[in-house]
């Protein structure tokens, strides 16, 4: 798929660019807003306020998809972690009552360091999309954004 | 007149074409009234009869054809030039909208469900918490390359340029056997591990060697 990047286009989706598009098209939007609605040539008035109401959506249509994609993206990043998290931390407080369940959570225990790594990689990733999404103040829903600011200070806590 | 976008450029409505009509309508119109005067003494007469007309004094055909002919093709000339410089300034003018005409189709093309899709297949590829997985194959299995810390920082690199968001923050913590295990990880995808070597500058080796202890 390609990407936009000053009218031209890349190949690499990263998060990186969702930021870069988000520049472009705040840029795209002001620079058309500036656009005249009238210019004086002589005897003509070149009239071009039906012009402006044209392109005006596109870059507004872009950005809102940007607004609308990274909640969407941090979510379901979030969804993901939370779910390997509680994954690891129920088999941790898993009762121990015989020789096959101590060994079963040793296992857990082990697993859940193998994975810690992957676990913070995750967390940076969430934290990115999100730094992005307040860098550009965007609207996303209260909930899922006080489920990672909750989630994101105990991790923290727990290494 | 109001420039518009038509397809895949940009139109003045009314056309030029149609000014210029209008235009000849209008002088014929004028030249017509003019012939009309009965009498043609001076200028401001003559303008005094076009303003006042009824005065009751004959004019011959044939200086009625002169007036017409002389004062149509001049002021037909006149009316063409400045409309020629305004129109070629207008034509100028448009230049200003027309990149925008361009980034609109150029925003067109864009998908954003793909580039939802796009950036969770790509992140999910190269993800720096993937890595220690492969820490663990790389110790058990041994990497098909040998790995120094250059080739190992020259990854980081690579992998710092294609996901930087993620990969610049995460990366500075890394374990140094962590950054080994990016090796070992691009070493699963052979169409990219060829290029990838490649374009740092390295042979792609071939005898396996084990790293980790």
């Amino acid at each position: 798929m390609a990407r936009g990047n000053g009218g031209k286009f890349s190949c690499v989706c990263s998060l990186q660019s969702f930021d870069d598009d988000f520049v472009m098209f705040s840029q795209q939007l002001s620079d058309m807003e500036a656009l005249p609605e009238a210019i004086d040539e002589g005897i003509i008035k070149i009239n071009a306020f039906k012009l402006k109401q044209t392109f005006l959506p596109s870059p507004k249509e872009c950005l809102s998809q940007i607004r609308r994609i990274l909640p969407e993206l941090a979510a379901e990043r979030y969804g993901v972690f939370i779910s390997e998290v509680h994954s690891a931390s129920t088999a941790l407080n898993a009762p121990v009552s015989v020789v096959e369940d101590f060994v079963a959570q040793l296992e857990a225990l082990a697993d859940a360091k193998a994975k810690d790594a992957k676990f913070g990689g995750q967390l940076v990733e969430i934290q990115s999309l999100y730094e992005v999404i307040d860098k550009f103040q965007i609207q996303v829903a209260e909930m899922d954004y006080a489920a990672y600011q909750v989630s994101f200070a105990m991790f923290r806590v727990s290494r | 007149m109001q420039v518009l976008l038509d397809g895949e450029s940009l139109q003045f409505v009314p056309a030029p074409e149609e000014y210029h009509k209008e235009m000849d309508v209008m002088v014929h119109g004028f030249v017509s009234t003019l012939c009309t005067v009965t009498r043609l003494l001076a200028q401001d007469e003559l303008m005094t009869q076009v303003l006042e007309p009824g005065m009751d004094i004959e004019m011959g055909s044939s200086l009625a054809e002169l007036i017409e002919c002389d004062i149509h093709t001049e002021l037909t000339a006149e009316i063409k030039f400045f409309m020629a410089v305004a129109f070629d300034a207008a034509e100028e003018r448009k230049q200003l909208y027309k990149p925008f005409q361009g980034l609109c189709a150029v925003n067109h093309t864009r998908d954003a469900e793909t580039l939802k899709a796009e950036y969770l297949a790509k992140e999910r590829t190269l993800q720096v918490s993937e890595w220690s997985i492969y820490e663990h194959e790389l110790c058990s299995v041994g990497s098909a390359f040998p790995v120094t810390q250059h080739i190992a920082e020259c990854f980081t690199l690579a992998c710092t340029s294609m996901i930087p968001s993620q990969a610049a923050s995460a990366l500075p913590s890394l374990a140094p056997s962590a950054r080994v295990c990016t090796i070992h990880t691009i070493s699963q995808v052979p169409a990219r591990n060829h290029s990838l070597f490649s374009s740092l500058g390295f042979e792609t080796p071939v005898a396996p060697r084990k790293t980790c202890n």
